[in-house]
């Protein structure tokens, strides 16, 4: 385990690149993550508060039968009752502290006229003195508010109701309802504020006055609820529990949560729920298949370590634990990126005022989104994020470690000795592509023994030079092997003039003098021609004595390009290749020629950019210890000219 | 002794069953230095396989004393590997991360030996191969040779009792390959491990003790 956690640590310090960009693609989820969820919750906390503070209170007491009745008024409480439980809780040790108002209300409906139009309203009436705390979202839009209700005789109007009747603050208006006991009665009530209360059907119908003057105009003394408004929301469900244990289980006036209450919150929060729930599945999904195809990606590029490895000894479990403690560790430093982007992201949007939104259905204000990331957001984005990164690092790992060594480590050099065996499977012409393609890599494998090789030290970096001898036209070639696949390098000369590419270019070494670019070769296919480790077979066909097999390129295999057609000949030789870009278009031809078991030229053709095509002769002489045999002037020229020009 | 007993192993390729190895017995005693020669496709590496663990035979089955190591699960076969057996191989991998002397002392970790030991028993054989001043260095600025003396050192660390390099001196030049033969054949003789080595090179056959030649999967002789 120790070991483990220090390679990977070790692997992890070692190779910056691939740590910085695992460590980014991490954090980018948690904080995308985060962030979406604060989203969420700042939603639904706005909607909470929204009628929380916006006269519904965070509890209601009424009578248990007032809340679902079809008839309500028959399920009214004395308002004497009502107020002997709010002197009550208001006295309670308990309930007290965490009360920050109480008041009544009496509801009633009618209809208001000014003598030439008139609307049907759907009034309350409250006590001023408690609703500058019960309502402080309520806030009008002219005249004064609830809370500033001065006359006895005030009203304040929806903003919609004013329009219609056309009236204004000042402006005296007729209510006239039915009374409890079932006469109609009429009073008239001053204009005293106009107000908007967000809901478009409210400010139709909204009429709010005094408590008093809502009884008298309905001859009644009966209220309908005691609404209690507290410090924190989240103090609602421990207030419900005491107050439940203050009025006692026996009282018909028990108290009721916001949230069982507000119909719109819930119906609202149902309809977010999905939706968000949606998006927050997609958003995992390609959260989780974005990290695992990260991290499985540098999981396939070091298959051969991972052969290596277990060459040496480590149980498969031993492997899949070091790429798991690996996992770990980049999950976890990824978690504490994406949250700390995460707080930078939500800091600078609340510095900005936060996000402006359009109004909630139904709804006729808008309002600035923030996030609020609370600790249930961090138990569901972290664990998730660090279990897909295990997960994404332990599955890939496990799968390379699965399976005979042998293969594993065929890019290893140990191995395969299928070649010549294949070949001779392959005299039968339903041989596989596989079979083809194994008999294929055992002809065209480099001769190793014809390379000559030196040092050739750049900036202190030791590049062991194989001098292979490939003859493109008149040009000559060298390539270096000891670099890791990706940052071998070529020397190309020619007379005086002389070229030098990397092999992270695109993958591919560009030869060619100056301008047009002739050729374009992959040093990978130089140094190791591979097929199986480069391709992989989809389809296979016979036609005109040639076995035609379709590859498609490995992941992060040295392909440079998308796909191919290779065309074998009778005896399983390689003849032909037809090589395609991402798009399907033909990008190369490469025919070779074969005397007996042996390859005399290869010729290549790019249609698509060059239009003629170049021919590779390869070539084998000897090298003795120390001795050249061919260029090795020209070689130490184009080395010192590389040197000295770097 | 390490023994193979009449081991075969044929390769499925999907209908077609290839035989790599057919019947070969052999035995390798400590200290003794064999060649596998033969031509391509003979089964030299597929031998070495079998014989390593790497893979399972076929048919027959490979012994070290009492112990029948080829009816050992995947673990056990895997820490036998750690423990007793070494490679040294054509390209001479490395785990890039990992400086040279790390690399050296990882099999040694992996076999339970404390780190302070491990450390002191690479920088030995680090030493002894002479690239003791490139413990430190990214492995990756080596030569070839010079990492494939760091894999020398590597497959020394845990005093195993075969050494098995499969082509070590194909992907170097003569001289090179020539001075990477004489640590081989010196250190495993001085270790005390059989040494068995696959190769082409007839310089190989010409230093070693005994020759297994193969051809077509079958021993043609053990001299």
């Amino acid at each position: 385990m120790l070991h483990s956690l220090w390679l990977a640590a070790t692997g992890l310090r070692r190779s910056p690149r691939r740590t910085l960009l695992t460590v980014g693609a991490l954090a980018n989820a948690v904080c995308g993550a985060l962030l979406f969820y604060g989203f969420t919750r700042h939603t639904y906390w706005g909607l909470a508060e929204l009628f929380a503070r916006g006269g519904g209170g965070h509890v209601q007491l009424a009578d248990m039968r007032w809340f679902d009745a079809p008839a309500p008024e028959d399920y009214r409480t004395e308002l004497s009752r009502l107020e002997l439980v709010r002197s009550q809780l208001l006295a309670d040790p308990e309930i007290a502290p965490l009360v920050k108002a109480a008041g009544i209300r009496r509801q009633l409906t009618g209809m208001i006229t000014t003598g030439t139009s008139s609307g049907v309203f759907l009034g309350v009436g409250t006590e001023p003195e408690n609703e500058a705390e019960l309502a402080p979202l309520l806030v009008p839009d002219d005249g004064w508010s609830l809370a500033e209700l001065d006359g006895e005789q005030d009203v304040v109007l929806g903003v919609v109701l004013a329009a219609r009747l056309g009236v204004q603050p000042g402006d005296i208006v007729t209510a006239l309802v039915t009374t409890d006991s079932g006469l109609t009665n009429a009073m008239d009530l001053e204009v005293a504020g106009v107000i908007t209360t967000g809901s478009i059907e409210r400010d139709r119908t909204w009429a709010s006055m005094p408590l008093d003057t809502a009884l008298s105009l309905v001859d009644s003394t009966q209220a309908d609820l005691l609404v209690v408004a507290l410090h924190d929301t989240a103090d609602t469900e421990r207030a419900q529990a005491a107050l439940r244990r203050l009025v006692g289980e026996s009282s018909r006036v028990q108290p009721s949560p916001w949230f069982e209450r507000a119909s719109y919150y819930t119906a609202v929060r149902a309809l977010y729920d999905r939706i968000f729930g949606i998006f927050e599945l997609l958003m995992v999904l390609v959260v989780v298949l974005s990290l695992s195809q990260a991290v499985a990606a540098v999981v396939a590029e070091r298959r051969q370590e991972i052969a290596l490895l277990r060459v040496m000894g480590l149980t498969r479990r031993a492997v899949v634990g070091l790429f798991v403690a690996e996992g770990a560790l980049l999950g976890l430093i990824g978690c504490g990126v994406g949250v700390v982007l995460a707080w930078v992201v939500g800091f600078i949007v609340q510095q900005a005022g936060g996000i402006p939104m359009p109004p909630p259905p139904g709804f006729t204000e808008g309002y600035a989104a923030w996030f609020v990331f609370d600790a249930l957001g961090y138990a569901i984005v972290l664990p998730a994020t660090l279990l897909a990164t295990v997960v994404a690092s332990a599955v890939p790992a496990w799968r390379a470690s699965r399976g005979a060594l042998s293969r594993s480590l065929a890019g290893l050099g140990i191995l395969l000795a299928l070649g010549l065996s294949a070949r001779q499977a392959m005299a039968d012409p339903l041989a596989d592509a596989t079979a083809l393609m194994a008999g294929a890599d055992a002809q065209r494998a480099v001769p190793t023994d014809q390379l000559c090789q030196v040092d050739l030290i750049i900036e202190d970096v030791v590049n062991s030079v194989s001098w292979r001898l490939l003859l493109q036209g008149e040009h000559t070639l060298a390539v270096t092997t000891s670099p890791p696949p990706g940052k071998r390098q070529a020397v190309l000369r020619q007379g005086s003039q002389t070229w030098f590419q990397t092999e992270a270019m695109g993958r591919a070494l560009r030869v060619g003098l100056g301008q047009p670019v002739q050729a374009r070769v992959a040093m990978a296919e130089l140094l190791a021609p591979r097929l199986l480790e480069t391709w992989a077979p989809t389809t296979m066909h016979q036609s005109d004595g040639l076995h035609t097999v379709g590859v498609v390129a490995i992941a992060g295999g040295p392909a440079a390009y998308a796909s191919a057609e290779l065309d074998f000949g009778p005896t399983g030789l390689l003849v032909q290749a037809r090589f395609h870009g991402k798009s399907g278009a033909l990008v190369r031809v490469a025919r070779w020629t074969w005397e007996g078991e042996t390859m005399t030229t290869m010729e290549i053709s790019d249609p698509r950019r060059f239009g003629g095509s170049t021919q590779i002769r390869s070539s084998t002489p000897r090298c003795e210890p120390g001795v050249w045999v061919a260029s090795q002037d020209d070689f130490l020229a184009v080395a010192m000219e590389l040197a000295e020009s770097r | 002794m390490y023994k193979l007993e009449a081991v075969s192993r044929i390769w499925q390729l999907d209908a077609y069953a290839v035989p790599a190895l057919v019947e070969v017995s052999a035995c390798f005693a400590p200290g003794e230095n064999i060649a596998v020669v033969g031509p391509s496709g003979s089964g030299k590496s597929t031998l070495l396989q079998v014989a390593a663990l790497l893979d399972p035979p076929s048919a027959g089955a490979v012994w070290w004393e009492d112990q029948e190591l080829s009816a050992l699960d995947d673990d056990a076969r895997s820490r036998f590997r750690c423990r007793k057996l070494g490679f040294v191989h054509q390209t001479y991998p490395m785990v890039g991360t990992l400086t040279p002397l790390e690399n050296a002392m990882l099999p040694a970790l992996w076999a339970g030996v404390p780190r302070r030991d491990a450390r002191s028993r690479a920088l030995e054989l680090l030493s002894r191969v002479g690239v003791v001043a490139l413990a430190d260095r990214d492995v990756r600025t080596l030569s070839g040779g010079e990492r494939q003396r760091v894999a020398i050192a590597r497959a020394l660390v845990n005093q195993p009792i075969v050494v098995f390099a499969d082509e070590p001196t194909a992907a170097l030049d003569s001289a090179t390959g020539d001075r990477v033969l004489d640590l081989l054949f010196e250190l495993g003789c001085e270790e005390g491990a059989a040494l068995v080595v696959a190769s082409h090179d007839p310089a190989v056959a010409g230093r070693a003790q005994r020759l297994i030649r193969l051809d077509g999967g079958r021993r043609l002789e053990d001299t």
